[in-house]
């Protein structure tokens, strides 16, 4: 992921497009030409992110139990019991390699739940997005301070998961240390189309059709259960343009210890499905909060 | 602080602000009185850069409102909304805490400012409460004690006691009168009369997206009220009427009532005598005669 950095400047072009459209009688009133638009802010998005980890101290509880629940059912039922009749896929056994897939669609779940449910409620019934705008913090930092938190959040479901794996003794590789990083930087993107989705979002009913129609199926076909390669060619194309697909590439390598080069292939595209989803939802909350 | 010339403010083709001028000076306490839908907020939408401004010019600390600007106008302004906006997720102490993170003030200094507001706002008991366990009042008193804790050269308040009990009204009152006591510069958008005639220096009235009339309360009711009414209920005669206007400065008749006008140096003793034998209610003119001539006017127009 070393385009990491390259959203700042991004976002900063982004605003520049939207914070200005003020038709502004005579030339001076928007400063002289050239004036800096305003810049991206990390301090500021660092700002956000803090609010909503104190906001989150208060009720962790609950919610680590719902972000870690779940994968575990999926992990230790699908993993262990149909494990037993599938035998080993790749040379490894199924319940290693549904583990090593499963913590990517948890670091999914707990991006995409974050940016969707919560950012929509903080957007509009708690208002808190138009309470932080009247500050210096911009609507732009306010979203990349939740999909900051969102990977934050990942972070630790990531760090969480690769304990108990590593309990379980579903880790085949030493270089599983380096999952909850992973799990940091691909929540990255799906915490900013799960904003997209939020910035399109007319009523919480709106997120039902993401989550069908994008979450289940990558959960489904991003090859935690079973190698991409199994699907009909057409399915595989498909199957490979889905997001999640190369984060079970991702935690899967570092779970089982098979570093290749094609993993720069799949961070690269991580990075493309965060810098672009980010701009555009940018764009659409611009669009729906500045009149 | 503040000056405008040529606000304009159109929603999908509707303007809203339809081309206004007004200056606010310093430590002055501005009050934008006018109905539901005349355009204040809007108005104070562009000057604290929450949105765009769709012509004409605004000025904020002698600063174009704009991109450019926006973070180092919005670092300087307070800002309290219409509509409850504190954060639930937090409680009362932390709310004021975390705003300040907004605005990048040191813990240290934020936490010594917010004991000081929250104690000035009668809130120090409650500092570890939920927002939702907080009267409406008390949640008002929080958003003004957030709206300062950046220390603003001017605060800025939409409605500030729309919706508030008699008790809580004047609470707010009173800590506002406090500030600009204190030299802090408010500008506040209100429909109640009374509430411009307590805390404003001066008013600017709007109605229908354009200032109608600005001055002090003093000058706005010498100037279209005058001095003092007479008010006698239905059922009056027409005979009255017609008395009461040659000897008035001005005559209102509505179905509910007849308003006599009186201008500085009238002689009220000829009314007086038209009046013997009747009910009647004899006040000072006030902001809401003023208000009703206007708006009536308007409508005529």
């Amino acid at each position: 992921m070393t385009s990491i950095g390259a959203p700042g400047a991004t976002v900063a072009a982004t605003s520049e497009q939207h914070v200005p459209r003020v038709a502004v009688s005579g030339g001076r009133d928007g400063g002289p030409p050239g004036a800096p638009a305003p810049r991206l802010d990390l301090l500021s998005v660092a700002r956000v992110t803090r609010r909503n980890f104190l906001s989150w101290r208060r009720f962790y509880r609950a919610s680590l139990v719902s972000s870690l629940g779940d994968p575990l059912l999926f992990l230790f039922g699908i993993g262990w019991g149909l494990g037993r009749f599938v035998g080993d896929i790749d040379g490894y056994p199924y319940a290693q390699y549904v583990a090593s897939g499963i913590v990517a669609s948890s670091v999914m779940n707990v991006a995409t739940f974050e940016t969707t449910f919560s950012s929509f409620a903080r957007m509009r019934e708690q208002r808190t997005y138009e309470a932080i705008r009247a500050t210096p913090v911009s609507l732009t930092e306010i979203m990349g301070g939740d999909v900051l938190w969102a990977a934050c959040k990942c972070l630790l479901t990531a760090t969480v998961m690769t304990l108990v794996l590593l309990f379980a003794g579903l880790l085949a590789s030493p270089l599983a240390v380096v999952l909850p990083v992973a799990g940091f930087l691909i929540g990255l993107p799906f915490g900013a189309i799960g904003m997209c989705v939020t910035a399109r979002a007319q009523s919480w009913d709106y997120f039902t059709y993401y989550f069908t129609l994008g979450v289940s199926v990558m959960f489904y076909f991003s090859g935690i259960f079973f190698p991409i390669g199994a699907l009909p060619t057409a399915l595989q194309a498909i199957g490979w343009a889905l997001p999640l697909s190369h984060g079970v590439a991702i935690t899967r390598a570092l779970a089982l210890g098979d570093l290749h080069a094609m993993l720069l292939v799949h961070a690269a595209v991580l990075a493309v499905y965060f810098v672009v989803p980010f701009r555009f939802a940018v764009r659409w909350m611009h669009c729906r909060l500045v009149s | 602080m503040v000056e405008a010339r040529g606000v304009y403010k159109e929603f999908s083709g509707r303007a809203v602000v339809c081309g206004i001028d007004f200056a606010v000076g310093r430590r002055e306490c501005v009050g934008f009185l006018g109905p539901n839908g005349a355009g204040k907020t809007t108005t104070i939408r562009m000057i604290t850069c929450q949105s765009p401004l769709g012509g004409g010019e605004i000025r904020v600390f002698g600063l174009p409102v704009g991109a450019a600007h926006e973070r180092a106008i919005k670092a300087r302004l307070g800002v309290v909304p219409q509509d409850e906006n504190l954060d639930p997720d937090l409680g009362v102490l932390t709310n004021l805490l975390v705003y300040a993170s907004y605005f990048g003030i040191p813990r240290a200094v934020a936490a010594a400012r917010a004991e000081e507001l929250l104690s000035l706002f009668a809130l120090a008991d409650r500092k570890d409460a939920r927002i939702d366990t907080l009267s409406g009042g008390m949640k008002r008193r929080l958003s003004i004690a957030r709206g300062l804790i950046n220390e603003p050269e001017l605060l800025v308040l939409d409605e500030p006691t729309t919706g508030l009990d008699p008790q809580a009204r004047h609470l707010v009152w009173e800590k506002l009168r406090e500030l600009t006591r204190r030299g802090t510069t408010v500008l506040l958008t209100t429909h109640y009369m009374e509430e411009a005639a307590q805390l404003c220096d001066r008013i600017l009235i709007m109605d229908g997206g354009k200032v109608i009339a600005q001055g002090t309360p003093r000058e706005l009711i010498r100037r279209w009220a005058g001095r003092e009414v007479f008010e006698v209920f239905a059922p009056y005669e027409e005979a009255l009427r017609d008395r009461a206007a040659g000897l008035a400065s001005r005559v209102e008749a509505t179905q509910d009532a007849l308003r006599i006008y009186l201008d500085e140096g009238a002689d009220v003793k000829p009314l007086l005598d038209a009046l013997a034998g009747r009910e009647f209610l004899h006040r000072a003119a006030n902001l809401e005669d003023v208000f009703l001539h206007l708006t009536k006017r308007e409508l005529r127009d």
